[in-house]
């Protein structure tokens, strides 16, 4: 609805994200260019045929944060010693819910991991998934990509101190908040490059013919004050590799 | 996305020009091109995000072929 109102309002290109917006747009317009920034692949949620050729009304960035689960998992791995359940909370009313969940489980498969898949679509359903999580004896978690997530961040963070339990995000806003560590691309990047391609349509540029952008560049950030809460020791390796140490 | 909006509108000044534009500019004056703004990432990381927007359009703009002027961005907030 709110797609359809800017639509109404005859805007020359249209600019939504992330992908509840970008999906409202498309489906308000197949004739107004919509440039979007959204966390997945674009054609996996069907915004676009094809990377390379968009080919209808839609162009924009991608984020990559869904496609970075088994990544993550990875970096979580490194440094936190011996794990061996690992819990991941998951939003079931995002669009990427089941993607983000196939990937966890084909990698902590892979890995001989243990995995407890925890729903959370509200902000109660926060307590009770990190009450679980220290039941079920998790000794890490990973936060899948979720906005709703991002919005209370504060929360997250807080209840992953309050639980002791090591935790992954999908954006450095959660590390910047006392989260332990987070692994994504530069979203503010992303919105930049697709005001771009607002810029070359607003000069004639069809989105059929602009290759959707995708990050080249990933920052892995590491809050070493959280680290020294949780009583883990940074390997030198992971902290050499960190893009962004939070002291 | 529930029912609760918060909408504003804020001008992007490019290439000088100080004016901000209206929502409905006057006929004989040339048109501006118009972007609607659709985010329903929270709103107190929305201000950095769309900041690093306005600086695309403003890159944008310094290639050869410049549009000049102002560019109207309509936001609305949705979450």
């Amino acid at each position: 609805m709110m797609a359809a109102d800017l639509v109404g309002q005859r805007v020359d290109v249209l600019f939504a994200s992330p992908l509840p917006a970008a999906l409202a747009a498309k489906a308000a317009t197949t004739t107004i260019p919509i440039v979007f920034a959204v966390g997945s692949d674009p054609v996996k949620t069907g915004l676009v045929l094809s990377l390379n050729r968009p080919g209808g009304n839609l162009t924009g960035a991608t984020f990559l944060s869904v496609e970075l689960g088994a990544k993550r998992l990875e970096l979580l791995r490194d440094l936190v010693p011996k794990i061996a359940s690992i819990g991941l909370l998951v939003n079931p009313n995002n669009p990427t819910a089941a993607v983000q969940t196939k990937d966890i489980q084909t990698a902590t498969t892979a890995l001989g991991l243990q995995l407890h898949v925890l729903h959370a679509a509200s902000q109660s359903d926060f307590d009770s998934a990190f009450v679980t999580l220290v039941r079920q004896r998790t000794d890490a978690l990973v936060v899948s990509a979720d906005p709703f997530f991002l919005s209370h961040r504060d929360q997250l963070v807080a209840l992953a101190t309050r639980h002791s339990m090591p935790a992954i995000y999908y954006a450095r806003e959660f590390a910047a908040a006392g989260g332990l560590i987070s692994y994504a691309s530069n979203f503010a990047d992303s919105f930049r490059q697709a005001a771009i391609y607002v810029g070359r349509i607003l000069k004639g540029g069809k989105p059929a013919d602009l290759p959707v952008l995708q990050p080249t560049k990933f920052e892995l950030v590491i809050n070493l004050k959280t680290a020294k809460t949780l009583g883990l020791e940074v390997p030198p390796t992971l902290l050499a590799r960190a893009d962004e140490v939070i002291e | 996305m529930s029912a609760k909006i918060k909408r504003r509108d804020f001008v992007s000044l490019l290439g000088g020009a100080a004016a901000a534009w209206p929502v409905a500019a006057g006929a004989q004056q040339p048109a501006m091109p118009v972007v609607g703004y659709l985010s329903s990432f929270p709103a107190d990381i929305n201000p950095k995000f769309t900041q690093a927007f306005l600086q695309g359009l403003n890159d944008a703009a310094t290639s050869p072929s410049n549009i000049v002027g102002t560019r109207k961005v309509d936001t609305i907030d949705c979450q």
